[in-house]
């Protein structure tokens, strides 16, 4: 039904009513979107073609780092056969971590968007603060605050709060540097979302008989959804495919497949290929996981 | 609903103050509104005229006083508790709730078992039924002001508070609206607390406005008396426009007194004076004064000026007339003879009044 | 991709084998590209042919103009903590001894982490002809073996270099991967063995057996160069790594070591990060390299730090110095490496890097510097240490062995 219809016969329907803007098209959009085209072209559709194009070959036997032109599916075969418990591993420590963060950075984007006052500036660079210095140099700070003869695996162990001995290598410590590490990518969307809301429409869930609690659940929670899901993404995306908290705070044992993709380019001979495959997948399985996420919880926003 | 409180009657605030910090924003007001009357807050901005709204809401605590509805005291209890409800400015609706969700929510919150019934009532009456899936944002702001209304009215509260709730939109919309809530206020028979800064909107949709000012009710009563004679010096200029002039009481004459306002001797009915000595402000409403080319016989009550602006409005010529004494009179004729006066700028014209409709307030 | 910071020096097994004076049996080039063809034509009956082998002959090799005659510099890429430094660290006193002497600026960037990692970078710009902004590189031996054999490296003019001719220790001056050193020139060597905290673990460590302790149960980490770790645990069993063996004694060493793994004594399998674990504690001893316990003891202050071979032996390796196809400084680089062949610049490199020293003359020159360290096995090993320690050298890998072990490597123990 079209806004004139809906006019002739509701009177509820006024002038100021937003009509579907005309879809003019101008020649200034599209020399407009060129710079931006030519840098994805240029920067990241060329990579991808070159990484699907490696992730179909061959190693070179007898040439050790060598690998030639050719049509291996092994490579993706082996992919999801021999790496399906990594890749698993990825989602299920980045899920756990997203969840994590998320259930920090909620109450900590809703004291800044509402409770902070003059504290509120302070807060935000103390979330902001850690960027400055570089992840891995964070994730190894950590790595030694979570050492064995750091003082917080010495307190634990001394209160016998450590079943294990110690904190560090263990999957425990990799789920808690991801989430510390992506904390941020959290708080800010979910902040920025909280601090548009207008204070008023939260009022209004009091005025109509919605307790504090029905209020969050019925009002609050649901407007800042948008930032919820934003958060989410930027956490879960990264988490999947990191390796340096594994690598850094990990056990020797259960890796994430963000360390077989390094190692496969790394210190593997000729394992581009394998690197490259692996890449594809963990990029199609994450961008598979995005769609339907997107589409159970999406908002208009971001659909 | 744990903790609703079931209320009815008139809505009453006894000796009600409100302090933020050093700042006292509402100070010391007793207010008793009848049941199912449209009663209006105007003022300024900042004059307390919305924290008393809120304090009625529940959305604020007094810092003295209580809030009633009938016998029961209200005060201290939460906006969820209380049978009252707000159409907030700029509407406050759910973003994420479709209309019909955003109507039904106080319904639903209350459990009530008719709450479909209710809700398409509620769009009827705003006559917004056609619009129950759209979400607020696809909406123009005089749809979500009846979206609002609606979501308010819904709940059938005992009170229906009103925050500058056409503030935002347009003068032709604003019109109508006026019309359409002092429309559904008659037909739903609620008390409507209306807050607003704007006079005329007060004015037409209220039974009764009282106006604020710094914390203070300034004067209460119907429109027309408000209008007619005020009684302070805030309301004289607030609410309308009014010539005045400071002047000194010199005498009395039968029921009038008389001022010398920069010499010029003017009479003020002594009912319609606030004061009887010592210093005043006299006042004349724009169309109570005449204008003619030559001094009228027997009128008391007159001014030599010279015009200084004249705007033809087609049913009515206003001018500008600048007194001797040094200040500007503005003046409304009713566009009645066949010939008009045809003054310009430059003209000497006479100015005349019934005394019976000038007023003094304190100066 | 730049990957964490970690140093892994891989054990070069010919130069280590030639210093063991052992005969290595290794594959020559010609050999080695004998193989990739044959597995080349395997393949294509098959019906998945590769194209022809990657690397040309001797014939197509071209080298770019030398222009060291005109342009003073040189460019040299070498692995961290592998060079005299001064006392803040900030300058290394020979080589600013070399710049005086020669004229040359000399930029020196500690920027190989790994070799895999190092050579993963810069190998497809040797392949593409492109300059990598380097003219002397640093790769242990099996990897300077893989660039030699890919033609990405310039041949040498000994002629040029008349204290590498007269001071190359004798056994390094013919090792397999490189006959007659005509493409690179022993940089440093060392050992792989045993490193702990001897009061931590409270008494000695003598044999690899003596990590799998109770006591010492996840406080263990080894290197992730199976060349070292596998090599080191292949001897506790029994197999002379320098010699015939195959994948059975690799894959039963692998074996071992992973079922340590999930047992929990080994709790990290670490490139040269390791020693982070060793000074925060979370390891108190390891498979380690000599010239990193000796570093350690000293920056930690801590004697207790100890580096043992182990009884049933231990692995040895050197690193090389190599001039990039695409470099247009062989001359200078040529100077270099001559003037670090001086016997007694080569004992003041020594006396600091704390490894083996390929330089014949250097121990005399150490004396004077610090009579201690001239007699230390670990910077002067003599032929009978090396013998009677079993001090050997992994033997060459042909290149299918090379894949198919670094991928057993990588899925048994790494983890991946």
């Amino acid at each position: 039904m079209t806004a004139l219809a809906h006019a002739a016969v509701d009177p509820g329907a006024d002038p100021a009513a937003p009509a579907p803007r005309a879809t003019k098209r101008s020649w200034t959009a599209y020399v407009l979107l060129l710079p931006g085209a030519l840098w994805l072209g240029v920067f990241f559709l060329l990579p991808l073609v070159q990484l699907a194009s490696v992730s179909l070959q061959s190693r070179y036997p007898g040439f050790p780092g060598y690998y030639y032109r050719d049509v291996n599916l092994d490579n993706y075969a082996s992919a999801l056969t021999d790496y399906a418990p990594h890749f698993a591993r990825s989602f299920l420590y980045a899920g756990l971590a997203t969840l994590l963060a998320f259930v920090v950075a909620y109450p900590l984007a809703y004291a800044m968007a509402f409770k902070a006052g003059r504290w509120r500036n302070l807060m935000m660079i103390c979330v902001i603060a850690p960027f400055f210095t570089s992840f891995i140099l964070r994730t190894f700070a950590w790595s030694q605050i979570l050492a064995d003869e750091g003082w917080v695996a010495g307190t634990l162990n001394f209160l016998h709060l450590l079943p294990g001995g110690n904190i560090i290598n263990t999957p425990v410590a990799v789920i808690a540097g991801l989430t510390y590490n992506f904390l941020p990518f959290m708080v800010l969307p979910i902040y920025a979302s909280l601090e548009r809301a207008d204070p008023r429409v939260i009022e209004a869930g009091g005025d109509l008989y919605a307790n504090g609690f029905t209020t969050f659940r019925t009002v609050t929670l649901p407007m800042s959804m948008p930032g919820v899901l934003a958060g989410t993404l930027l956490t879960f995306i990264p988490a999947a495919g990191d390796f340096v908290n594994m690598e850094l705070l990990g056990p020797q044992r259960g890796k994430m497949v963000g360390n077989v993709i390094n190692d496969q380019f790394l210190a593997i001979p000729g394992g581009y290929p394998v690197a490259a495959a692996l890449s594809f997948t963990l990029m199609a399985a994450i961008l598979v996981m995005v769609f339907l996420y997107v589409r159970r919880f999406g908002t208009e926003e971001l659909v | 609903m744990a903790g609703f409180r079931e209320a009815s009657g008139d809505l009453q605030l006894e000796s009600v103050t409100k302090t933020f910090g050093d700042f006292t924003a509402v100070d010391d007001i007793d207010l008793h509104v009848p049941r199912g009357s449209f009663f209006a807050l105007l003022g300024p901005s900042g004059c307390g005229k919305t924290t008393t709204l809120r304090m009625i809401a529940g959305l604020e605590q007094p810092t003295a006083g209580r809030v009633l509805i009938g016998d029961t005291d209200l005060t201290g209890s939460r906006p969820y508790e209380r049978p009252v409800n707000t159409v907030f400015q700029s509407y406050a609706l759910f973003p994420h709730l479709n209309i019909r969700d955003n109507v039904a929510f106080g319904p639903k919150r209350r459990k009530a078992a008719d709450t479909a019934k209710r809700t398409d009532d509620a769009l009827e009456l705003v006559q917004m039924s056609g619009f129950a899936t759209r979400k607020p944002s696809q909406l123009s702001g005089g749809q979500q002001q009846r979206v609002a209304l609606a979501r308010a009215l819904v709940n059938h509260p005992e009170v229906l508070l009103l925050d500058e709730p056409l503030g935002a939109l347009d003068l032709k919309l604003r019109r109508e609206m006026q019309v359409e809530l002092k429309r559904i206020q008659t037909e739903v028979g609620l008390t409507f607390i209306h807050v607003t800064h704007d006079q005329e909107e007060a004015m037409t949709m209220a039974d009764t406005v009282a106006v604020m000012n710094r914390g203070h009710i300034e004067q209460l009563g119907a429109p027309a008396a408000l209008y007619d004679l005020p009684r302070t010096r805030f309301v004289a200029n607030f609410l309308g426009q009014a010539n005045t002039g400071v002047g000194i009481i010199k005498d009395t004459d039968g029921d009038h007194i008389v001022a010398d306002v920069l010499g010029t001797p003017v009479k003020i009915l002594k009912s319609r004076s606030q004061v009887h000595d010592g210093e005043v402000l006299f006042g004349v409403r724009p169309e109570k004064v005449t204008v003619s080319r030559t001094q009228p016989e027997g009128a008391g009550n007159d001014v030599k000026g010279v015009v200084r602006d004249v705007s033809f409005l087609g049913v009515a010529t206003s001018y500008l007339v600048d007194m001797p004494s040094g200040t500007t009179w503005s003046c409304y004729e009713q566009n009645l003879d066949v010939e008009p006066l045809d003054l310009r700028p430059g003209d000497e014209v006479w100015l005349t009044w019934n005394a019976g409709h000038a007023f003094g307030v304190p100066a | 991709m730049t990957p964490i910071p970690r140093r892994r020096r891989q054990p070069m097994s010919p130069p280590a084998a030639a210093l063991a004076s052992v005969a290595t049996g290794g594959l020559s080039r010609r050999a080695l590209l004998g193989t990739g063809l044959a597995a080349g034509t395997g393949l294509a009956l098959t019906g998945c042919a590769p194209p022809a082998p990657p690397s040309g002959g001797p014939a197509s090799l071209k080298l770019p103009k030398d222009v060291s005659d005109s342009e003073k510099v040189l460019k040299w890429a070498n692995w961290t903590a592998y060079l005299d430094m001064n006392g803040k660290e900030t300058k290394s006193p020979t080589l600013e001894a070399f710049m005086e002497k020669t004229g040359i600026e000399v930029s020196y960037s500690e920027d190989i982490d790994d070799n895999d990692s190092y050579y993963a970078k810069v190998g497809p710009q040797l392949r593409a002809g492109q300059t990598i902004d380097r003219d002397i590189i640093t790769l242990t031996d099996w990897m300077a073996a893989r660039v030699i054999r890919d033609q990405l490296c310039q041949p040498l003019e000994l002629i040029q270099m008349p204290n590498v001719v007269s001071n190359l220790l004798q056994p390094l001056k013919d090792v397999s991967f490189d006959p007659g050193r005509q493409h690179s020139i022993t940089w440093q060597s060392g050992f792989a063995g045993i490193g702990y905290n001897r009061d931590k673990v409270g008494r000695e460590l003598k044999s690899l057996d003596d990590l799998w302790a109770d006591d010492l149960k996840g406080r263990i980490v080894v290197l992730s160069e199976f060349r070292d770790t596998a090599g080191l645990v292949m001897q506790s069993q029994g197999v002379d790594i320098d010699s015939d063996w195959g994948r059975a004694e690799f894959e039963s060493a692998l074996d071992f070591i992973e079922q340590k793994i999930e047992e929990g004594y080994i709790r990290k399998v670490k490139g040269n990060s390791y020693m982070e674990d060793l000074t925060s504690g979370n390891a108190v001893a390891g498979i380690t390299w000599s010239g990193d316990i000796f570093v350690l003891a000293f920056d930690t202050e801590d004697p207790s730090w100890t580096f043992t071979i182990p009884e049933s032996g231990g692995t040895l390796w050197s690193d090389n110095l190599m001039v990039p196809i695409t470099s247009t400084h062989r001359s200078n680089a040529q100077l270099l490496m001559d003037y670090y062949y001086d016997p007694a610049v080569a004992a003041q490199v020594a006396a600091w890097v704390n490894y083996v020293c390929p330089v014949d003359g250097a121990q005399a020159e150490m004396e004077k510097i610090d009579p201690d360290l001239a007699e230390s096995p670990f910077i002067f090993p003599t032929a009978e240490y090396i013998a009677d320690n079993n001090i050997q050298a992994f033997r060459v890998l042909s290149p299918d062995e090379d894949i198919e072990y670094a991928d057993l490597w990588s899925t048994k123990v790494m983890g991946n």
